[in-house]
């Protein structure tokens, strides 16, 4: 040990750091790394929590639904869907065997 | 020229000479500075701390760590702003397969050389994932479904969302079979996260029993938060009419469209019941409120109670035994039947 080349040393130093950086991920999105990367931010914070009633009218339009005659996109800071354009619904058929 | 005799070295001291030399230059030249122990021991300390200080996880990660496709056989189908994928984080995976398995027939397979990770089937197709994510000792948090909504470019829709005041929680990483994601919360602080999935995205048909069919946003601004996600997906936005009940707050209801179908909405919180900013992501059952005692008899909650929803189609608001929100939707191809196309 004591006669240990330096430059050995450094070599070896070198290519454990270069396997190590070559398996780490970089950063963390998510699984690679599961006891890092879903940090406790993507739990929510503990709100105003309980039975919420039934004011959830939150679903898909069924489609198809015209704006009134005059309809005109009030101001908002989002850019309205233009008046001629039927509200659409979610996907529905397809090729899938089980519906 | 003449050389005092005695001065005048012999051939054979010449040659020691010589000899000395080369044996001088030969020594200079293979002469090789050693480590002394102390050396030695301090490279080999900075060696184990290199090793020691690399996540254990992100080096055994990228050999084991293979996600399912999200489609296969592999398509070329992308549509932008879809809810293709949602995650749990929770503290008990085994207690949270148990509650989806019983409610919706998921079934399960570990990723190998992860224990605190399954993927959730539903008639061999994945559709979610579940992490086991320890809390600090007193962090009064909730588990949550974290929806991926589909992109083709993560790092462009990073630039964007960090551009509107989005936060990168997660940076961008690419996963075998799966491809590339990111995650993020949104300005007003709801989570949600980007993939671009290299298998191409699941096909707009609708969603079986047990998978996710739609997405919803509750938040205290969905006008800004509406124009936010617009900016990222290129969502079409339609604004519902409010239903606030007679002397209460409006209710501002926004419809958020891509590739000629609503991926999901934008909402105020119900009047009353402000929180913090949510996805709310649903999965489609035959029956609503089956689906929901039945929740209740496994240790969950109900926090909405089925009802109709203004256009149709029964929904619940529900929460798994460790907390997590979710929704079930009822909905049948007469429901969407009238789609614009």
């Amino acid at each position: 040990m004591s006669r240990l080349s330096v430059k050995w040393a450094a070599a070896s130093a070198m290519i454990l750091a270069l396997c190590a950086a070559g398996c780490v991920v970089p950063g963390d999105a998510g699984y690679g790394d599961v006891g890092v990367g879903y940090g406790v931010n993507f739990y929510e914070p503990f709100d105003n929590y309980g039975y919420e009633g039934p004011g959830y009218l939150v679903g898909p339009p069924r489609g198809g639904d015209r704006r009134l005659p005059g309809y005109r996109p009030g101001a908002h800071a989002y850019r309205g869907a233009p008046a001629g354009h039927a509200m659409p619904s979610i996907p529905h058929g397809g090729p899938r065997d089980h519906r | 020229m003449q050389i005092d005799r005695k001065l005048r070295p012999s051939s054979a001291s010449l040659a020691r000479v010589a000899r000395r030399a080369a044996l001088t230059r030969r020594a200079a030249l293979t002469r090789r500075p050693v480590l002394t122990s102390r050396a030695a021991l301090t490279a080999l300390t900075a060696l184990t701390a290199l090793t020691v200080l690399t996540p254990a996880p992100a080096l055994a990660a990228s050999a084991a760590f293979e996600l399912p496709p999200l489609v296969s056989p592999a398509s070329t189908e992308h549509h932008v702003g879809k809810l293709v994928w949602a995650d749990l984080v929770t503290t008990d995976v085994d207690a949270a397969k148990t509650f989806y398995a019983a409610l919706f027939g998921w079934t399960y397979r570990d990723i190998s050389g992860q224990k605190d990770f399954v993927i959730a089937f539903v008639n061999d197709r994945p559709v979610a994932g579940m992490i086991r994510r320890e809390l600090p000792k007193g962090e009064q948090r909730r588990p949550a479904w974290l929806p991926f909504l589909a992109v083709r470019d993560v790092a462009q829709a990073a630039q964007i969302i960090q551009a509107r005041g989005g936060k990168e929680l997660a940076v961008e990483h690419n996963y075998p079979q799966r491809g590339r994601q990111a995650v993020f919360a949104d300005p007003q602080g709801a989570v949600f996260a980007v993939l671009a999935s290299s298998a191409g995205d699941p096909p707009d048909v609708l969603a079986a029993p047990g998978e996710w069919i739609w997405s919803s946003l509750m938040t205290v601004d969905p006008d800004t938060d509406a124009a936010f996600y617009q900016r990222v997906f290129g969502y079409e936005v339609y604004d519902l009419p409010a239903d606030n009940a007679p002397g209460t707050p409006a209710a501002q209801h926004l419809v958020l469209s891509s590739g000629e179908y609503a991926r999901g909405s934008a909402n105020s919180f119900p009047a009353g019941r402000l929180g913090h900013p949510h996805w709310l992501n649903f999965v489609r059952v035959a029956d609503a409120a089956a689906t929901a005692a039945k929740a209740v008899s496994l240790g969950g909650q109900v926090l909405s109670e089925p009802h109709l929803d203004r256009h149709g189609g029964r929904i619940a608001i529900l929460a798994d035994p460790a907390g997590a929100r979710f929704g079930v939707m009822e909905w049948t191809e007469n429901d969407s039947g009238e789609a614009a196309k």
